[in-house]
């Protein structure tokens, strides 16, 4: 009997003291502190693992020159400016440029960035898309020549849209030459 | 030539804003013909307008970042129809802010440059001990970023390569690790880190970003009191006292508190009316604008401290800060102990009570 209430007690204060450690634990979480000084901070990095020495010891050196990590964004787009704003279309997208709007192709962006179809309607006057279908994109020639001749005489510049968005035109394939009969 | 209709998925969260803007520029890796769809909403499926023919196609989403930043990032790629490695990417921090899709591969995290954070990157898709660099390994080059000191922006600021080297198939866990930008303090660290990984060039394919994920790490805030030095004793009332505030976290709650005492450290004071600042919708859910990306950096004023000390005797000024480091526990960014000893006036109110004393029978 005596036992048994020792016991008891003791399953209580068990309890207890798991509720006691419990609240420490998250009275150690919410422990103010002061906040860290730049020496302190010091020792803390210098004792810490270097991210010179994590990549040494799970990744592998560089056998080759490292790959570019830009996208490739600048390279494959013609810039087109305003004075105020510039886009990027595709490179090869741009069907006409008449000689009095070449100024608008720049080297280098100015000015802040917008997308297409705003440019488009804020630069209507002397900008235009043209629609084209999917083979004359990818170089019908036929369809190309009579293309080109239709804008021979736009003052717009004018840039090569399938569906609304700008789009590259591929050269027609060189025509092949006639292969030579074969001698039996 | 064999050709499909693709339905291929982007999210274009992130950086974009109340009107998203973004486009998607389709390569053909077999003719090099680019198309760009201009995209607007906050993402979801992405079908290409475009037939996507054998060889292949390369997409990559463009987005303009928002309000004054008009710079153009590169939010996701997507190889289709050729070799392709897949790599998915952790920044663990101590702050669960993020930016962007947090299961995507260029999201933004944060923390602040005194905790260490941690890297996990799992690669697959490469073809285990082959001779080929491109095919057996994918590039990861670890890049810093320094932000303007006193704006926190990052426009031309130039990016500098901390680290570089490949990896190989499987789990890379790296850190934790404190952060290894080049400011003239660890604790002053303001800027970015960003985790770059590059598919080598192969298979027509040019070198190809798979990830760009980025780290942004924010100076230490601090705190510092004029006109109050410690020790000093104060016999009338006390002077106007200016608080500056520096480099508070952007999810913080500061404030300065008062009591009676030598400074002992938890303990909680009278909050000095006014000097509370409250930054991101953790201590303000009511809020519906979209909350401060970049640290607060401020000076208080406090007019009325005498009345926060009526009684002699010795008083603590505090400066306390909370963030989500530390469980949101109290940080004390300054703390000074000063006296008020108003005994003058109280011996004039003595010799008062000496000179009616006698006539008391």
């Amino acid at each position: 009997m005596k036992t048994g209430r020792i016991f008891r007690f003791s399953a209580r204060c068990g309890v207890l003291l798991a509720g006691i450690i419990v609240d420490t634990s998250l009275l150690q979480a919410q422990q103010a502190r002061d906040v860290i000084r730049e020496e302190a901070l010091r020792q803390q990095v210098a004792a810490a693992p270097t991210l010179k020495a994590e990549l040494k010891a799970k990744a592998v050196p560089l056998s080759s020159p490292a790959p570019a990590i830009q996208s490739s964004l600048w390279k494959s787009s013609i810039i087109l400016s305003d004075g105020e704003k510039f886009t990027l279309v595709p490179v090869g997208s741009i069907l006409h440029l008449p000689a009095g709007l070449r100024s608008r192709v720049l080297a280098k962006p100015q000015g802040d960035f917008t997308f297409w179809p705003s440019f488009l309607r804020r630069n209507a006057a002397w900008l235009s898309a043209r629609e084209v279908s999917l083979p004359l994109s990818r170089g019908n020639a036929q369809e190309s020549k009579a293309l080109l001749k239709s804008l021979d005489r736009d003052p717009r510049l004018i840039v090569a849209t399938f569906k609304g968005g700008p789009i590259t035109i591929l050269e027609p394939a060189p025509a092949r030459p006639n292969p030579k009969p074969k001698t039996p | 030539m064999k050709t499909k209709t693709l339905l291929f998925c982007l999210i274009a969260s992130g950086l974009l804003g109340q009107d998203p803007e973004a486009w998607v520029r389709q390569t053909d890796l077999m003719t090099g013909q680019i198309y760009d769809t201009p995209i607007t909403g906050t993402g979801g499926a992405y079908v290409s307008p475009l037939p996507v023919n054998t060889s292949g196609s390369l997409y990559e989403l463009f987005a303009r970042g928002t309000a004054w930043d008009t710079n153009i990032y590169l939010l996701d790629t997507k190889i289709i129809g050729a070799y392709n490695p897949e790599v998915t990417i952790t920044i663990t921090t101590e702050d669960s802010h993020v930016r962007g899709d947090p299961a995507g591969t260029n999201f933004v995290k944060r923390t602040r440059a005194d905790r260490p954070f941690s890297v996990g990157i799992q690669v697959q898709g490469l073809v285990d001990g082959s001779a080929s660099t491109s095919e057996r390994c994918v590039y990861l080059a670890v890049n810093g970023r320094n932000y303007d000191p006193t704006t926190y922006e990052s426009l031309n600021q130039p990016q500098y390569l901390i680290d570089e080297s490949n990896l190989e198939n499987g789990s890379h866990t790296l850190g934790p690790f404190y952060h290894q930008l080049t400011t003239p303090t660890v604790s002053s660290g303001n800027g970015e880190q960003s985790f770059t990984i590059v598919r080598y060039a192969s298979d027509l394919v040019p070198d190809t970003i798979l990830a760009q994920p980025r780290v942004e790490i924010w100076p230490v805030a601090s705190a510092e009191v004029g006109t109050i030095t410690a020790g000093q004793v104060f016999i009338d009332r006390i002077p106007s006292v200016v608080i500056s505030l520096n480099h508070l976290y952007p999810d913080s709650r500061t404030y300065v508190q008062i009591y009676k005492g030598a400074q002992v450290l938890g303990t909680v004071g009278t909050l000095v009316k006014g000097t509370e600042t409250r930054f991101g919708s953790h201590y303000n859910p009511e809020q519906t604008e979209p909350p401060t990306n970049v640290p607060q950096t401020l000076s208080l004023s406090i007019d009325d401290l005498s009345n926060y000390a009526s009684d002699d005797g010795l008083y603590t000024l505090e400066v306390i800060t909370h963030t989500p480091f530390f469980g949101r526990a109290a940080e004390r960014l300054y703390h000074v102990t000063f006296e008020v000893d108003r005994v003058i006036t109280s011996r004039g109110q003595l010799s008062t009570l000496e000179l009616t004393s006698p006539a008391t029978p």
